[in-house]
């Protein structure tokens, strides 16, 4: 876990045996955590820009963890979740995982679970966290590109040939050609296969 | 839970042990008193007089207090007055004296056997209502068991965390000593967290007879609300104590009166989440009232209870949840009358119930 450093674990339970017996477990095996009592409490305080995520317990005074996860989706806060509850029921478990949830433990749980748990889930917003790093610049650079450039862009990467690109815009090839080039280079690619890539990428 | 015994008390009123001792004391005068009476009219008076026969008030004078082999005592002990009354009485027929002493005999032996019958009938009863009262407080418990089932899995959850990182910090090298003694002292904190959870359940479902205790309502209440306190939560539920009566004492049975809150509680739960509402609230409020009593009151802003139906909850299986079996009020009501108080519910104008009960107020602390 300590291939780790840079991330943290929010912690929202009401009970301060759970809350307190959690962080010291994390902590014995190197993964930071910051404490909450309650789903407010974690909405008002301020989130560290690192790969991170939240143990959250379902049943709480106030917002329940449920609700958290609503808000935060509508929030559009991607952060991994991992529900810990002492109470499970079906339902409860099938609603959580599918608003997203990476996992739904029930209380008392094996610390291995957790751990495994945990890591699976930071690891995968350590990488979602660059997937959208990545969307980010590839979406900055699309809207470098003009109008007429975009319309170029979108036939390019069906297959189509520079005459037939010409033929359905009613433009010249040799503009298609001009178009086409800066394209590749405001896009950053330097084949047709990268700008494919690129393509998928921003229109998944 | 602990007692605060009243060092300086004010309107000092007897336990009910003492006072049940005096009354026998009474009853056992009066019974003295009223058979000489009988004894001297039926010995003065003519034969034709059947005197005698008023000796059955003796006998079920007794039969309010005594048992039955002391009852039939009392009768033998009767029929031997009539006879030597029979043999001293100077005036009239003494055919007629025999056929009246015959039948004074008579009466005074079959009353003592219907009184007898009566006194095994009340002794069933009795036992029947202490079973009923035993049986209303596992089936109470049962309704409970998500919440401690709830309540036990949190520091559980606590114990196996902390084991983990305190065997984690052994294993670093070197050994973080100060790191696993923190985490082994929660631990402790924990498992007695557990038994004290379990012990509180433990004496809910003893079955015992009443025991009478000085009890201060507050921290009964506070008892109370810690054993509801998931299904409070879970429905969001708030609830406030509001003591209006600072220092008062009760002598009662506590874990009774823990049964009549939880029913009342669970009711008000009930209620609350017939109507959907996300800000249930529920407010104790402990008063002085008449005449040396204590009232307590449990408000809801429930669903309420219609006109009509007020007047039927505390009888026995009336009830309108589909779980239920109609008997937790019946038994509030027969735990709170046991108790020498009353029960009564009624609805406010800003919707939802209100439950109140008076108790014997034992002595009050200024």
């Amino acid at each position: 876990m300590s291939n780790l450093p840079q991330s943290i674990v929010y912690i929202v339970d009401d009970d301060v045996s759970v809350r307190e017996a959690l962080s010291d477990l994390l902590e014995s095996v190197g993964i930071k955590s910051v404490l909450y009592t309650s789903a407010d409490d974690f909405l008002s305080s301020p989130r560290l820009d690192c790969p991170s995520c939240l143990i959250l317990d379902v049943r709480m005074p106030g917002q329940s963890g449920l609700e958290l996860q609503n808000t935060l989706n509508a929030m559009k806060i991607s952060i991994p979740i991992l529900f810990i509850t002492a109470h499970g029921d079906i339902p409860m478990s099938v609603r959580a995982l599918k608003n997203g949830a990476v996992d739904f433990l029930t209380k008392p749980f094996s610390d291995q679970v957790l751990l495994d748990s945990l890591h699976s889930a930071l690891e995968w917003h350590k990488a979602e966290r660059e997937r959208y790093q990545e969307r980010c610049v590839l979406q900055e650079r699309y809207e470098s590109l003009n109008v007429g450039e975009r319309e170029v862009f979108r036939l390019v990467v069906r297959g189509l040939l520079n005459k037939q690109i010409a033929g359905l815009l009613g433009v010249s090839e040799i503009t298609v050609k001009v178009r086409r080039g800066h394209v590749m280079r405001k896009m950053a690619c330097n084949s047709l296969a990268c700008l494919v890539r690129a393509h998928d990428y921003l229109f998944a | 839970m602990s007692l605060h015994l009243p060092r300086h008390t004010h309107t000092q009123r007897k336990a009910p042990q003492v006072q049940r001792r005096s009354t026998t004391v009474t009853r056992g005068c009066l019974i003295v008193v009223l058979s000489i009476l009988i004894f001297l009219a039926d010995s003065f008076t003519n034969f034709e007089i059947a005197t005698a026969v008023l000796y059955v008030s003796v006998v079920l004078l007794g039969a309010q207090f005594l048992s039955s082999r002391h009852l039939w005592h009392i009768a033998g002990l009767c029929a031997a007055m009539t006879v030597i009354s029979l043999s001293i009485t100077p005036h009239g027929n003494l055919h007629s004296g025999i056929i009246n002493t015959a039948l004074s005999i008579t009466a005074i032996f079959a009353t003592t056997l219907m009184a007898t019958r009566m006194l095994k009938a009340i002794a069933a009863e009795h036992e029947a209502r202490l079973q009923l009262i035993h049986l209303a407080r596992v089936n109470t418990l049962g309704e409970l068991s998500t919440s401690i089932a709830h309540e036990i899995k949190q520091p559980l959850t606590g114990i196996a965390s902390s084991t983990s990182a305190a065997l984690n910090w052994l294993s670093t090298t070197p050994p973080n000593i100060e790191r696993t003694r923190s985490a082994l002292n929660r631990i402790t904190a924990d498992a007695t967290r557990t038994a004290d959870i379990i012990e509180r359940i433990r004496q809910m479902s003893r079955r015992s007879t009443p025991e009478f205790q000085i009890i201060h309502p507050t921290s009964l209440i506070q008892n109370i609300i810690d054993i509801t306190h998931t299904d409070l939560l879970r429905n969001r539920i708030t609830v406030s104590i509001d003591n209006r009566y600072e220092g008062a004492f009760i002598s009662a049975d506590e874990v009774q009166i823990q049964q009549v809150f939880i029913n009342l509680i669970i009711n008000a739960i009930a209620a609350i989440k017939a109507t959907n509402r996300l800000n249930g609230h529920i407010v104790i409020t402990i008063e002085p009232a008449e005449k040396h009593f204590v009232a307590l009151n449990v408000s809801d802003n429930g669903i309420g209870i219609p006109e009509d139906a007020l007047n039927h909850i505390f009888e026995p299986f009336h009830t309108t949840r589909e779980a239920g079996t109609g008997l937790g009020l019946a038994i509030c009501r027969s735990i709170i009358e046991a108790h020498g108080g009353h029960i009564h519910a009624f609805c406010s104008e800003t919707n939802g119930t209100t439950f109140r009960f008076l108790l014997p107020l034992f002595s009050r602390v200024q």
